[in-house]
């Protein structure tokens, strides 16, 4: 018998090849998780400088270049309330049929298909279907309704199937335990099934919302051009051009006059921290209910 | 008694069947969306050739994207070619990095790092896949752009094709690592113990076993990322350079399909030629993608059949 | 090379008697005192673990170069365990942890000098479910060969006849080689398994349960092969089914759970007719005779 301790100089190559491969996936991980670092260090050492309470707090002067960006800030969380008063109960409706109601066949696969495609649709073509329905079609001019609208259409790919996820893993025992006392299916939907994927339904919610948070193109698109008075009062701003922090923020890159640069990279970390607040407790949210799920399990 | 308390109807009960109704028609309203989607799209872009009288066959072959504000159909000068192939390079750039680095990551999460490290790195993909692209498009800026410039001066002073491309593949990189992974995941356990008992050593189970089993899922994963890069706005709108006229090769500057909508639309005036040339191009990327993720759905179909999952 | 052989090791492959120790507390037992196989795998004081859990605790015992020896006893008892022992599997599990020797022709094959891909060809294994990859027949069978760098139409071809007739699947399939490994029956895919196991050449053939997912006829044929091929390899099986230890097996090792939440001891091992018609142990005699399980 050959000895075990020997190792033939094919497999000594064979093992000098792994060594490289694994040492190369090893190199290729690192480098994906660098930009995550670089992205978020470049951009803190970078803004921080300029973020105060006057840039968080206070209007706009000399078009920006001093004063603060609180009118953005506002709108942008208003256009994000909105995002979820249209998208979460059209979302969580749709992942109820899906999950509940839906019978197995040609029309849920179609269904299906379609969530997978609406999610794939390239965010600035929600931009031109947002213009074109409610400039061409509906002839609104609430500017930050058809901003939020356009959003949250987006953001419903997302709302659905996180939604029909979380309905999806509760145990089918549940259910029928409330169907066997006599309660009708819709009830046990609403005050069984939902709260139990409640989590869930705020993790996609949560990760819906910090995408729409930090989509530009489609309010470049229905935005059109960048309004030049950034207004104070809640009021104007529903009257007034959307002018989301991400927008804000590519204006100003773009515009080539004199904003500090310093300021820029204060915008943009305003930007990054409402949408890695928003993630972050998405992901905390469903690590907890995962290992919610396997202490179930066990 | 007890036949006839069962014959009697809930009180509320027509109130929930209504309930029920509406739920499902909000199911079908998804549908509704992805279809009135296109048809906006195509009823605002075909004018251009109906009412507009711009010539079909110029849309197609012409070799320029200008944007102008013109309402002479003879004075326009705009074809789908420049940013359909802008678009080519700049997808085919993201590939060349976001393949490698997305499958080698996969694999190292999946098959060869501790559980609890595939667990640290998928948060930070996702983490990255949540960063706004336009911070990666200031990002890169600040840092790829000057770089390109001094060491290889392609494109308008660093601006091209590859420079967005190299940015964008870490947008598509997250999204190719967590569905590949998935996918490996898949791949029953008993594969893997199969390769090892007959003699494979890691490399040899993961290359020869895991990763052919699992192709289904990292092809799809492939077409997802593709159709990521085909969509992505704002990094092309920023990095791309710009330029309207058909490119020949990724170092140069030019304006990728999504970059001419998001540049033109804003200056666009009401009865010029421009929007609905943009909302043309707008229902063609629609399809691209759409046919892109069409595939990528059949494709991982065909793996959740195979495992039974 | 590094030969980690013992005086003691050497002395066993020429056929002697291994000489009484004790492991761990129990009392080790030669299973036949009229065997003359020489032992080619030897266990010492062999505990696993699983996350702190223990699975098998110290267990000793010899296996016999061309018997079959059958491991026997309740689910959860530490069989499979034990076999994933002899070739070292248990690696693949992160939470696992084996303590103690395996001798494989007196060498180690737990110590840290020693790859465990090299062991895995030389202790081939056949899983529960048969489970071919998704692959041609012709490249299910080559896949090992091909691994450890064998290449040329001509010789693979050989090896895989050879292979295939040897598992007795060659008459079946010869026409189908080209077609998925999976569009075979039930029977047949544990069998193309085998061949698959068999064209590496290994020494040894352990097999987990490789019946339990296949129909009586199918179990017969399996059976047959198994004792046809004992002629040229060692075979041990993990089987809970008893009859099948009986007819197949030349040894019989029993384990059980311990009522004391203590898992994994052998409890008594010896040829398979005494065990099975004069059995030492109270709980082996229970055990077989169906009182529990």
């Amino acid at each position: 018998m050959t000895a075990l301790t020997v190792r033939s100089s094919r497999n000594q190559r064979l093992d000098w090849l792994q060594k490289f491969v694994f040492s190369l996936t090893f190199l290729a991980t690192v480098v994906v998780c660098v930009p995550v670092a670089v992205v978020s260090v470049y951009v803190i050492s970078h803004g921080a400088s300029a973020i105060s309470w006057e840039f968080l707090f206070s209007g706009p002067a000399r078009a920006g270049r001093e004063g603060g960006f609180f009118p953005v800030i506002v709108l942008t969380m208003y256009a994000l309330l909105l995002v979820m008063l249209f998208a979460v109960p059209v979302g969580v409706l749709c992942s109820i049929y899906l999950a509940e109601y839906a019978q197995p066949g040609r029309l849920l696969r179609l269904i299906n298909l379609t969530i997978i495609n609406l999610a794939g649709v390239p965010s600035i073509v929600y931009g031109l279907f947002g213009a074109a329905l409610f400039f061409d079609v509906i002839h609104t001019k609430q500017a930050l309704w058809v901003a939020s609208a356009t959003l949250a259409m987006q953001a419903l790919a997302i709302i659905i199937t996180s939604s029909r996820e979380a309905l999806l893993s509760i145990t089918p025992g549940i259910r029928e335990g409330s169907l066997a006392l006599g309660v009708s299916k819709l009830r046990t939907t609403f005050f069984i099934a939902l709260p139990e994927a409640f989590p869930g339904i705020i993790t996609g919610s949560l990760l819906a919302v910090s995408r729409a948070a930090g989509e530009t193109a489609p309010i470049l698109i229905v935005g059109a051009i960048a309004a030049t008075n950034v207004p104070l009062s809640p009021a104007a701003i529903v009257n007034d051009r959307p002018q989301m922090l991400s927008y804000e923020l590519y204006y100003r890159i773009t515009e080539g006059l004199g904003l500090a640069d310093e300021r820029k990279w204060g915008l943009a970390l305003v930007l990054l921290g409402i949408v890695l607040v928003l993630n972050v407790s998405a992901l905390l949210l469903r690590i907890k209910i995962q290992s919610r799920g396997f202490e179930k399990r066990n | 008694m007890l036949g006839r308390s069962v014959m009697t109807r809930r009180r509320g009960a027509l109130l929930e069947v209504g309930a029920e109704w509406f739920i499902r028609a909000t199911g079908l309203l998804t549908v509704l969306l992805l279809v009135s989607i296109l048809v906006l799209l195509a009823r605002q872009g075909v004018r251009l050739f109906l009412d507009l009288d711009y010539p079909i066959d110029r849309f197609f072959t012409y070799g320029n994207a200008i944007t102008d504000n013109t309402t002479d159909p003879n004075q326009f000068r705009f074809g789908v070619m420049p940013p359909l192939i802008a678009t080519f390079w700049v997808t085919l750039v993201t590939l060349i990095f976001a393949i490698p680095l997305g499958l080698m990551t996969a694999a190292f999460i999946s098959e060869i790092a501790h559980p609890r490290v595939r667990l640290y790195i998928k948060s930070a993909a996702e983490l990255l896949a949540g960063v706004p692209t336009i911070i990666f498009a200031f990002v890169g800026l600040a840092l790829v752009v000057p770089r390109v410039n001094d060491y290889f001066g392609w494109g308008a002073g660093g601006f091209s094709g590859l420079t967005a491309g190299f940015v964008v593949s870490f947008v598509a990189v997250p999204l190719i690592i967590s569905i590949s992974d998935d996918a490996m995941q898949a791949v029953p356990v008993d594969y893997k113990e199969n390769a090892y008992a007959l003699g494979c050593n890691k490399l040899q189970a993961i290359w020869c076993v895991i990763m052919p089993a699992a192709i289904s899922g990292i092809s799809a994963a492939i077409m997802l990322g593709m159709a990521r890069a085909i969509g992505e706005t704002m990094i092309v709108v920023i990095l791309a350079g710009g330029n309207s006229s058909l490119p020949h090769d990724p170092t140069e500057s030019m304006r990728p399909m999504t970059a001419t909508i998001a540049a033109g639309f804003g200056n666009a005036s009401d009865q010029s030629l421009v929007r609905p040339a943009l909302y043309m191009i707008g229902a063609i990327l629609f399809l691209l993608t759409f046919a892109t993720t069409l595939i990528a759905d059949a494709i991982l179909e065909r793996q959740r059949k195979r495992f039974g999952r | 090379m590094r030969e980690t052989t013992t005086p003691e090791h050497t002395a066993l492959e020429d056929g002697a008697q291994p000489s009484v120790v004790s492991v761990g507390g129990l009392p080790y037992q030669p299973p036949h005192a009229a065997e003359t196989a020489p032992t080619v795998l030897r266990l010492e004081n062999v505990c696993v673990t699983y996350g702190g859990r223990p699975a098998v605790q110290n267990v000793a015992m010899d296996i016999y170069k061309n018997r079959i020896t059958a491991l026997i006893g309740p689910s959860g008892c530490g069989k499979s365990s034990l076999l994933r022992c002899m070739n070292r599997m248990n690696d693949l599990i992160h939470s696992a942890r084996v303590t103690g020797n395996v001798y494989l022709d007196g060498v180690d094959i737990n110590s840290d000098a020693v790859d465990p891909v090299q062991v895995r060809r030389h202790v081939g294994m056949v899983f529960q479910k048969p489970n071919p990859f998704p692959m041609s027949v012709m490249e299910n069978v080559a896949f090992g060969p091909k691994r450890q760098g064998m290449s040329g139409r001509g010789r693979l071809n050989e090896i895989v006849e050879k292979a295939l007739r040897s598992a007795a699947l060659w008459d079946e399939v010869a026409d189908k080689m080209d077609q998925p490994g999976t569009a075979l029956s039930g029977g047949q895919q544990q069998r193309l398994c085998i061949a698959r196991v068999l064209a590496v050449r290994p020494e040894i053939i352990l097999m987990d349960e490789p019946c339990s997912s296949l129909d009586p006829v199918a179990t017969l044929k399996i059976e047959d092969l198994m004792r046809e091929l004992a002629r040229d390899y060692t075979i041990v099986i993990v089987t809970h089914n008893m009859q099948q230890a009986a007819r197949v097996s030349d040894y019989t090792a029993f384990m059980l759970a311990s009522e004391h939440g203590v898992n994994g001891r052998l409890i008594e091992y010896g040829a398979t007719n005494e065990i099975f018609t004069n059995p030492r142990d109270k709980r082996t005699e229970d055990y077989i005779t169906g009182r529990f399980g």
